[in-house]
């Protein structure tokens, strides 16, 4: 691995730079990071690794304890987003920033609206939109409202956003995580013509085979250090993952092939239309039966979030038959579902999974603390409690302060291990279990896998995996379904015979199976 | 090993957080001590004497310790009863309204005769403790089937409960011969007796401490104050646990309200005997201050409202012995409300704490890793 040497065209370079959160984590350790021009520059990490903290730094977000910008040759002071654009810094985030219900020109000159007098030109928006998305041969529809746009589309509109704000350097962070594989190829195609035409790009991500394609050169970062800059052509792929991880990782789970008992859940023609009245789930039809991993695959926003929502009791479908083992749960609480022997887990974290105020002790007995045992006529039982959430974060290797310390005071890994710690401990029988190591470290989503091949196999859980890493999907999954406009449009009983390429052909509604290849996973007839 | 060392030279964030918040605490009382001590100065023609006044005068005599206690008795009803709200993250203000519901429903029944002593003061507690839990459970009902936003509808109803008594007081159970607007005589049956002979503190303080102890207990030790501080604190992670959400809140505004209510009763049979209030008495917008204060912690609340009353104390005898105006404690009040709900006083410095302890951490694990 080179040492960093400035040569005449570096950019940017970032030194020194620490950044300690309020709550005590060092995100960021003395890091110099430097990137050339024209290049697209990879910054890799795990999850929590500092990536976009640094990033943040660079673009305003966030002020630095120690250290300094210099951009061409000049030491900057770079105090919040404005100041970047004006050095010509700009940043498409994680999470789109998007005004969903205007327009693709609306959103474009949101901040910098041309006027005719006093009001708002909404033509010349629309002209300039259409110009700078010919100028960069980034075709975008301008009048299309956002919330009707796809994904790719959204993600395209970012980075002409940032353009249009005369950004030379750009700083993507994660931007295939919501993209299905074609997509990502098509990104790639216009992220390599920008770097010809000069611009510079840092590509934020954790996906070794992205990186591999795209960048010219990467960087390192672990636990909120630099481990290495290095030119990609130098490394393998193993290389990297031993750079970001600090051991070998072993990319395969152990597991044996599974041995399906009888259906545990039933569903049967779910329908439901959400709040805008868009048709999120046709006719659903689907079982999952004993000692079974079923996968479900889609691009974000084809009903996996409905259909996790109505299992575990949020939503209510317009109709259909839901059944955990022969019994009906339309009609049930949330406390009755998990009362059948299911677990629940929601994609979103920090709203549904855990309760950031609250120790971890109370985070763990969430679901219990009315059971014997826990609580003895009304009154908790704080021996067992604690007694019982020490062996937890012993057994999940959950990084604390203790079984008192609050959630906000833990990684996002350790966090979802506490949520695992929860859901998985009950013994469950079903597991409703949606994004279950998104944006978490690969030693806490190892773990995480571990656990769920161990429930399968130990107790024979039935486990509906829902996840936007499809290779997670691949790997942990027994069967696959396909999720496209709320209908199921495909079904692979036999994971090993598919790759992401074919999911990615359903994902995207390009093809569609016969009804009765779907209707193969329909088991009780 | 590299833990154990840590935890015995270096605090966690989470001390660090906890000693800030009680240090904003402290910081608030004393800033705000120290700013009526200017205003004294300012306008009083005797500022020293006046400044003891303000200091110590609730223990200058043995009848201003009584009388201090007597204003300590309904806050600890009040603050409880806002702490039960506030956990739940229901900002429930009704309390005001179900403290005057119960003293004004209470009344109703305490003017009844020929019921036993000690039966007649059940009776008028059930019935006031009732009153107020219908005036805090209706907010708490609305906003858990119609979604109305529960800071709106509870103030609101203070206003309909104060008029809706003051009806009933001076239409039905006025009486005539009181010389002012006051309802009949309460019988002596229903009346709380003096704790210590002739020292003029009420039985209600017996009451109060152990709403206060209950209140703690079934906060922080029962499954039901479990249910309560994780809706409080996220009510869609309760919902998602299979916690009964909306049960759980509408039982909490109840409970709350039944605890006011029942303050209301404790205050009137305690100290009067008649009803003669002519508005709303503000017992129970201290008792949202001594929440905050307390940190929505019943167990605090002693400590806080025993503040309140001592600077309650203070401004009767500013006003019987000095030109300084009572209000000078409302100031106080103001202050230190504001600062302890400032969440960003003290920040950076919190902040810069943290980070040089974070700092001092790291470079002691390296030291032990390079051992």
């Amino acid at each position: 691995m080179e040492a960093l040497n400035y040569r005449d065209d570096t950019v940017l370079t970032m030194k020194d730079i620490t950044k300690i959160y309020s709550n005590g984590f060092v995100a960021n350790k003395d890091i110099t990071f430097s990137v050339r021009k024209g290049e697209i520059h990879g910054l890799m990490g795990e999850n929590g690794a500092g990536k976009t903290t640094l990033m943040k730094v660079l673009f305003g977000l966030e002020k630095p304890e120690k250290g300094q910008i210099i951009l061409n040759g000049q030491e900057v002071h770079i105090d919040n987003p404005l100041h970047a654009l004006e050095y010509g810094i700009g940043m498409v985030h994680q999470h789109f920033m998007l005004v969903g219900s205007l327009t693709v020109a609306e959103n474009m000159v949101l901040g910098l609206e041309p006027k005719k007098g006093l009001l708002f030109d909404y033509k010349r928006a629309v002209k300039e939109t259409e110009e700078i998305a010919e100028r960069f041969n980034l075709p975008i529809d301008a009048s299309a409202i956002v919330n009707d746009i796809s994904v790719g589309m959204k993600q395209r509109l970012e980075i002409l956003k940032i353009l249009y704000r005369g950004a030379k350097i750009l700083l993507l962070d994660e931007p295939t995580a919501v993209l299905t594989p074609q997509e990502t190829s098509e990104l790639f195609v216009q992220l390599k013509n920008l770097r010809d035409q000069g611009y510079t790009i840092v590509f934020i991500s954790h996906k070794l085979g992205e990186v591999k394609e795209l960048c010219d050169r990467i960087t390192v970062l672990r636990k909120g250090e630099v481990v290495g800059t290095a030119d990609v052509d130098e490394l393998t792929e193993l290389d990297i993952s031993r750079m970001m991880v600090g051991k070998d990782v072993d990319l395969n789970i152990a597991k044996k092939e599974a041995d399906p008992g009888e259906t545990i859940l039933r569903v049967r023609d779910l329908n439901y239309t959400n709040q805008f009245g868009k048709k999120a789930l046709n006719n659903l039809s689907f079982d999952l039966r004993r000692g079974e991993i079923l996968g479900v695959a889609g691009v974000e926003g084809n009903g996996q979030t409905e259909l996790s929502e109505i299992l575990s009791g949020l939503l209510r479908p317009d109709s259909g038959e839901v059944s955990i083992k022969g019994k009906s749960i339309i009609d049930m609480s949330i406390r009755d579902i998990r009362l059948t022997n299911t677990s629940l887990v929601h994609e979103d974290r920090m709203i549904y999974g855990a309760s950031e105020e609250q120790s971890i002790i109370e985070n763990i007995i969430a679901d219990r603390y009315f059971q014997k045992g826990y609580s003895n006529n009304s009154i908790l039982n704080k021996k067992n409690n604690y007694e019982e959430t020490t062996a937890l974060i012993e057994e999940y290797q959950i990084a604390c302060d203790g079984p008192e310390a609050a959630i906000s005071t833990l990684s996002g890994g350790n966090i979802q291990k506490v949520v695992a710690a929860r859901e998985f401990s009950s013994d469950p029988e079903l597991i409703i279990l949606s994004q279950p190591t998104r944006g978490i470290d690969v030693g806490a989503a190892e773990l995480i896998r571990e656990k769920m091949v161990s429930l399968r196999d130990r107790l024979g859980t039935a486990i509906l995996l829902f996840s936007a890493d499809l290779t997670e999907l691949l790997t942990m999954s027994d069967g696959i379904i396909v999720l496209y406009n709320g209908e199921i449009v495909a079904y692979f009983p036999e994971v090993k015979k598919i790759n992401e390429e074919i999911l990615g052909k359903y994902m995207l509604g390009l093809e569609k199976q016969s009804p009765e290849e779907i209707g193969g996973v329909i088991h009780d007839k | 090993m590299i833990n154990s060392l840590k935890r015995k030279q270096v605090l966690t964030s989470q001390e660090i957080s906890n000693r800030f918040s009680i240090l904003r605490t402290a910081l608030a009382l004393l800033l705000a001590m120290g700013i009526a001590i200017l205003l004294i100065f300012l306008v009083s023609n005797n500022a020293f004497r006046d400044i003891r006044s303000l200091l110590l005068g609730p223990l200058t005599s043995s009848n201003r310790i009584s009388q201090m206690i007597n204003k300590w008795i309904p806050l600890l009803f009040t603050g409880t009863a806002v702490c039960l709200f506030f956990s739940v993250g229901q900002i429930n203000l009704a309390a005001e309204g179900a403290f005057f519901a119960g003293a004004f429903t209470s009344t109703v029944v305490a003017i009844i005769g020929g019921i036993p002593p000690g039966l007649h003061f059940i009776l008028c507690a059930l019935a006031g403790g009732l009153a107020g839990a219908i005036i805090c459970g209706l907010p708490g009902i609305m906003y858990t089937k119609f979604n109305v936003m529960t800071v709106v509808s509870s103030l609101m109803i203070n206003y309909v409960v104060l008029f809706l008594g003051l009806y009933v007081i001076t239409n039905l159970v006025r009486d005539p011969a009181a010389g002012y607007e006051a309802s009949y005589r309460f019988k002596e049956s229903a009346r709380l007796g003096e704790l210590i002979p002739g020292s003029n503190i009420h039985t209600g303080l017996i009451i109060a401490v152990l709403v206060v102890v209950l209140g703690y207990l079934l906060l922080y030790k029962s499954t039901f104050g479990l249910q309560i501080r994780t809706i409080g604190a996220n009510a869609a992670f309760a919902k998602y646990s299979g916690m009964p959400v909306a049960k759980v809140i509408v039982f909490t505004q109840l409970l709350g309200g039944f605890i006011a209510g029942l303050g209301g009763t404790t205050e009137v049979l305690g100290l009067y005997n008649r009803f003669g209030y002519s508005g709303l008495t503000n017992h129970g917008w201290d008792g949202i201050m001594l929440a905050v204060l307390a940190r929505n912690n019943p167990k605090y609340i002693p400590l806080a409202a025993l503040f309140l009353a001592y600077l309650r104390t203070s401004a009767d005898v500013l006003n019987l012995t000095s030109n300084v105006p009572s209000e000078v404690i409302n100031i106080i009040q103001a202050i230190i409300i504001s600062f302890i709900a400032a969440e960003r006083f003290l920040a950076g410095w919190e902040y810069k704490t943290i980070v040089r302890n974070t700092e001092k951490s790291m470079a002691l694990k390296e030291g032990v890793t390079n051992e």
